[in-house]
């Protein structure tokens, strides 16, 4: 095996060094690529007001938000690396029963306020029938 | 010795290369997903193409069609249908073509369900609170026997001109809701727009309501990259839960019908309750699969999913099932070509079509 490396190392030039560090690095730079087409995962929880985002929370802090939509207001709260919702308009309070959540892929709805929080990443299911 | 190291370099690099080459078509695939609100549920569409810019120009398309069709498709609005709500019973009423199209679709449905399926009895689902204003309002009532019998007796018939594209209503009985139906059409005219742009792959999802289609399978080199649609089918007494997982290959649709999707409690005193996924002690539940023979929600199943080659029969077949019940219900899925069900009884069985026999699901709610 020494053997072999000595004569490898003999036969290599500093050009076949140059192209193999060229080589490494170009692959090394196409790793993000790789990610790039899947969503963004993390400790992360999106809020949608209307389909569009009104706030990205770091779950890592702890924090109280005001969202403003068409029925009043929903306030959300983050704590422990977990999000939930603390008041939302709506006679069903369906969004506030859910309770915590905190698994990429989970999501509240509070559809009487056009309001929707997602922790986003891949829980292996594309979509709920319901 | 010389020839044998060349030799060695040169397929290193050429491996190297390769492998470059490969991470990099493996790159060149965006996954754009947006959400609207809209027709009173949250319509998300997550699509596949090998451009960020190609799949947000075909997604914004898609999302003003349905915009112009939840319009079109609003029972009170200003469309041809609210029109012919308003003003059917005296003459008849020009309607757009999507509208024409999903009352003749509507029609259908009714005879082949034997009148399961009812776009007829807006007035009677109007009754029990289960209106379009639901989610915001959110608490029904009871509608006494009085309130319902007449509009439950009398010959509901919308008379259709498939020449002149107009629709007239036998008698003030009627309205025409499309809400068990129309769902499913706006979501085969978003996939048929995506699909028009070359989408690889996409999802669209209108609150439950799924078609998903699987064209061109990612391609990396010689490597195809199959990869199914996983939707999980929603336990009807758990909201954090799933029944199971289905996988969905090519061009499919499912829809599911639940007793728990709008509905209330009540207790003996009549006193009303909100809706939950859990049952309630001593409190009966009433939602909004009405059954058009009696008037009164449908008893019987508390789920039904069916799975069907476009949304719009999905749709409509999901709730004749639901009504129909177990029996009857299982038998109109296996009478129709490439229409697969699962239902849930009240007593908690789950009951699987024949072609889904393969695919593992408990046979009692977990």
């Amino acid at each position: 095996m020494r053997e072999l490396l000595r004569a490898v190392g003999r036969y290599l030039t500093w050009g076949d060094y140059l192209v193999i560090a060229l080589v490494l690095l170009g692959a090394a730079a196409t790793i993000p690529m790789v990610h790039h087409g899947t969503e963004a995962s993390g400790r992360w929880a999106i809020v949608r007001l209307d389909g569009q985002i009104v706030h990205q929370l770091s779950l890592a802090q702890d924090q109280e938000v005001r969202v403003a939509g068409p029925a009043g207001e929903t306030v959300i709260q983050v704590q422990g690396g977990r999000v939930r919702v603390l008041r939302s308009p709506g006679a069903q309070e369906i969004c506030m029963r859910q309770g915590w959540i905190y698994k990429p892929g989970q999501a509240l709805i509070c559809l009487p306020n056009h309001v929707t929080i997602e922790i986003p990443g891949d829980s292996g299911i594309d979509a709920i029938s319901r | 010795m010389r020839r044998v190291l060349f030799a060695l370099k040169i397929s290193i690099f050429v491996v190297l290369a390769l492998s470059l080459v490969f991470l990099y078509l493996q790159g060149r695939v965006a996954v754009v997903y947006e959400e609207q609100y809209l027709l009173g549920t949250y319509f998300r569409i997550k699509a596949q193409s090998r451009s960020r810019e190609h799949a947000q120009q075909a997604i914004r398309e898609a999302f003003s069609e349905a915009q112009r069709l939840s319009e079109e498709f609003s029972r009170i609005g200003l469309g041809s249908l609210g029109e012919l709500n308003r003003r059917g019973v005296s003459e008849p009423v020009q309607l757009s073509r999507d509208v024409f199209i999903v009352l003749e679709a509507a029609a259908r449905y009714r005879q082949l369900s034997e009148g399961a399926f009812d776009h007829t009895i807006g007035k009677i689902i109007d009754l029990w609170g289960f209106t379009q204003e639901w989610d915001r309002a959110g608490v029904g009532r009871i509608p006494s026997d009085e309130e319902l019998a007449p509009l439950v007796a009398e010959q509901r018939e919308v008379f259709l001109d498939p020449t002149a594209k107009t629709a007239r209503l036998a008698n003030p009985a009627i309205e025409v809701d499309l809400g068990g139906i129309a769902k499913g059409y706006i979501v085969d005219k978003v996939v048929e727009i995506l699909k028009k742009h070359e989408l690889d792959r996409a999802l669209v999802d209108a609150g439950g309501n799924i078609r998903v289609f699987n064209d061109r399978p990612r391609k990396v080199l010689w490597f195809e990259d199959r990869r199914p649609f996983r939707i999980g089918v929603q336990h009807p007494r758990d909201e954090q839960k799933i029944i199971g997982v289905l996988e969905l290959w090519g061009d499919r649709a499912l829809a599911t019908s639940g007793d728990y999707q709008r509905c209330f409690f009540a207790d003996a005193l009549n006193n009303i309750f909100p809706c939950r996924y859990a049952d309630e002690p001593d409190k009966i539940r009433y939602h909004h699969i009405i059954d058009p023979k009696t008037g009164q929600p449908a008893r019987g199943l508390i789920s039904a999913t069916i799975l069907a080659p476009t949304a719009m029969e999905a749709d409509a077949l999901s709730t004749a099932v639901f009504v129909l019940g177990e029996q009857k219900g299982l038998a109109l899925i296996e009478s129709l070509p490439n229409v697969e069900g699962i239902l849930v009884t009240s007593d908690g069985r789950i009951i699987v079509s024949s072609g889904l026999k393969t695919i593992d699901f408990p046979t009692k709610l977990p």
